[in-house]
């Protein structure tokens, strides 16, 4: 491929994608500096894995891989996980506001609790969770992830029930307030 | 795939109601951002590989020369052992790198969280096994060379008996105090460092 293509189809993914690969940094980081370096290491490792994309796999499978690889292994750089739930939970709401207006006031709370409640489950649950709210298939996920198919069902199971339980316990939190 | 629960579902919407990202470049801007940091990137991997590669190859051609200069044939070769001894430690670098250096990271996440686990494995046992291939070769051909100026005693005129036995003890000592501190540096990176990081990935993958 030649640069002018490589340039141009990387240009093309990346709108393509755009929407995605925010999405995925969103969930991965935990203030709003570690996004834009999250996001910068993603499309650098986009730009770097583009030539030897050869199709075999779907575009978005492919992208999925890469920007999650990247996210998961960018964690290294952080400390304990109740630091990080803590610190994204403190930074969540006052970065929403100023930095999402896609997403309308009313929903933005549910948002929040929802960013908040993946951001305290492990990294691989994480990820799982991530590529089912994306709407990816079980059969999807589990070629992102190298994981069978079933155990991925088993798991996603599983992660949805932790998740809920997360939320509502954050519900009671905000309800008991005065 | 089967049905899931609706508050599930309502969340899958609301996540991806996400859609515009904040600030928003312009794409020829990204672009050009990605290729720089691209070539940083690859800048950066080419003056590490060849600073060590050059610091080596210095170590190695000082040996070379000492292996041209010296008086006699057993000093000539206990040098040129040196210069070997040296080259041996650059191609076990080489060859580390070589296998664990760059991972792909387009492969499935558990594929690529194994290969970061072998990656760091093969860094902590080069770390731990520092002693067997980089400190054992060094002062073996150190000790070659010095040993290779025995005979060479009485053939020249600085050479004497007592100032090999000076070098002896002399090189003994550094190289014992200085192969300690290396070895207990390199055994608390891999204890501190790529141990707590190994178990991390381990974590993911169960």
């Amino acid at each position: 491929m030649n640069p002018a293509d490589l340039e141009r189809r990387f240009l093309e993914l990346v709108e393509r994608n755009e929407a995605r690969i925010f999405r995925i940094c969103r969930a991965w980081a935990r203030n709003p500096a570690d996004f834009e370096d999250l996001r910068s290491e993603v499309l650098l490792q986009l730009w770097r894995s583009l030539p030897s994309f050869d199709g075999r796999s779907a575009e978005d499978t492919w992208l999925f891989r890469v920007a999650l690889n990247v996210a998961m292994l960018f964690r290294r750089r952080e400390r304990g996980r109740h630091e990080r739930l803590d610190l994204f939970r403190r930074r969540a709401p006052e970065r929403d506001a100023a930095s999402d207006p896609s997403v309308r006031v009313d929903s933005r709370d549910r948002l929040d609790r929802l960013t908040a409640a993946i951001a305290g489950l492990d990294p691989a649950d994480r990820a799982l969770v991530t590529l089912q709210l994306e709407d990816l298939s079980y059969a999807q996920i589990a070629e992102v992830t190298g994981l069978g198919e079933s155990h991925v069902g088993v798991r996603l199971h599983r992660i949805r029930k932790k998740l809920a339980q997360a939320m509502a316990e954050d519900e009671e939190v905000r309800d008991a307030r005065p | 795939m089967p049905a899931l629960d609706p508050e599930f579902d309502a969340w899958g919407s609301l996540w991806r109601s996400q859609s515009r990202p904040i600030p928003h470049e312009r794409s020829e801007e990204m672009l050009e951002k990605v290729k720089d940091r691209s070539r940083k990137f690859d800048r950066t991997i080419l003056w590490r590989d060849a600073r060590e590669a050059l610091a080596g190859l210095f170590v190695a051609g000082v040996w070379a020369w000492v292996s041209w200069l010296a008086p006699g044939w057993w000093p000539k070769i206990g040098a040129a052992a040196a210069t070997a001894c040296v080259l041996y430690v650059l191609a076990r670098l080489w060859r580390a790198r070589r296998r664990h250096g760059q991972v792909r990271e387009d492969l499935p996440l558990a594929e690529r969280v194994r290969a970061e686990i072998a990656k760091v494995e093969a860094q902590a046992d080069l770390l731990r096994t520092v002693r067997s291939w980089y400190m054992t070769p060094l002062a073996l051909g150190s000790t070659i060379w010095l040993a290779s100026l025995v005979p060479a005693i009485g053939l020249s005129p600085g050479l004497t008996a007592a100032g090999v036995a000076a070098a002896v003890c002399f090189s003994g000592v550094l190289f014992s105090a200085v192969g300690w501190a290396v070895v207990r540096l390199n055994d608390y990176v891999a204890r501190t460092q790529l141990d707590p990081y190994r178990e991390e990935l381990q974590q993911l993958l169960r």
